[in-house]
């Protein structure tokens, strides 16, 4: 299927819960500054792509990215089970509006 | 096949106003007890009471064109109105009043000056499409991978009548739907219901395309 979930930051600044991202249609996890970008296959607003820009509460690693593409990968092979994405700094979440579903991802 | 979620709708009567609409229209108001009303004015938002008591929180803003003519502005929208309830809202000397002294205006509210509320008992909302949830203004979106003429995400958006005092409260409303999300995934066509914590519930589900 390829369904995720990832440690999302409360007001707070405790944890709120995991948050859900249906990867379903994504194809890559790329490192763009202090976020990472993940891209799926619909077509956004002016030729981008739909996506969502992830930012942390401590900033992600080149192989954080890596590690998230690798998991969309194996979640797609699991139906009806949802997996668990950390950083490699497990203490990290997802900040507080720091999860934005986006039309206007930039493929390069 | 398609998965979903139930989303129950409050049967709670007391409600937040609606910012637009018939409440915003002068003419729907009193405001006979001003006889002077000074042109090119604002009164800044206005607190308000209410009768029956039980509802609070409304302020309203009340403006004056160079003609004199009243615009009305609903700065904050409070929480637990009904069809019926009489707002006052006391207009000091000054501004757009110019009586000299303080004057009562009043509304009698309509079903339209409330918040738009499902007449559905529970609304279903597809989630095959829907990437994931995020906080908006109290309210809970659920976007989707659809894109709307716009250049937008068309989102699903549950407008939540949050009693809590808790900070925390909005994020546990985000985990309430997340968590039913995660049940409808692993078992798929069960259409589980969410379950609104503590003193919180849904009026409305809206399908946002623009």
């Amino acid at each position: 299927m390829g369904y995720i979930k990832i440690p999302l930051q409360d007001t707070d600044g405790g944890k709120a819960g995991d948050i859900t991202l249906n990867c379903n249609k994504a194809y890559s996890a790329v490192l763009d500054g202090t976020e990472i970008q993940i891209r799926t296959t619909p077509v956004g607003a002016a030729g981008n792509v739909v996506g969502w820009a992830v930012r942390f509460t401590s900033d992600p690693t080149e192989q954080d990215a890596i590690n998230l593409q690798n998991l969309i990968a194996l979640a797609s092979q699991k139906q009806n089970d949802i997996l668990l994405f950390e950083l490699e700094d497990d203490t990290a979440m997802v900040r507080q509006g720091g999860l934005q579903p986006s039309p206007s991802i930039v493929d390069e | 096949m398609a998965n979903y979620i139930k989303i129950p709708i409050s049967n709670d009567t007391g409600l937040p106003l609606a910012t637009s609409g018939a409440i915003t229209i002068a003419s729907t108001w009193d405001f006979t007890s001003i006889t002077t009303v000074t042109a090119s004015q604002s009164s800044g938002p206005l607190s308000s009471t209410v009768a029956p008591v039980g509802a609070s929180g409304a302020t309203f803003t009340f403006t004056s064109n160079s003609a004199s003519a009243i615009s009305v502005v609903v700065s904050s929208a409070g929480d637990g109105y009904k069809i019926g309830d009489v707002i006052t809202v006391s207009v000091p000397n000054g501004g757009i009043n110019g009586d000299g002294s303080a004057k009562d205006v009043t509304l009698t509210l309509t079903a339209d000056m409330l918040v738009g509320s499902s007449s559905f008992p529970e609304e279903l909302v597809p989630i095959d499409n829907v990437l994931s949830c995020i906080i908006e203004s109290n309210n809970i979106r659920m976007f989707t991978d659809l894109l709307t003429a716009g250049g937008n995400l068309a989102y699903f958006e549950m407008e939540i009548d949050n009693d809590s005092s808790s900070s925390t409260m909005v994020d546990q409303l985000l985990m309430a739907i997340d968590n039913t999300m995660k049940k409808a995934i692993k078992a798929p066509n069960s259409q589980p219901t969410v379950v609104f914590p503590g003193s919180t519930s849904c009026f409305n589900v809206k399908y946002t395309t623009t």
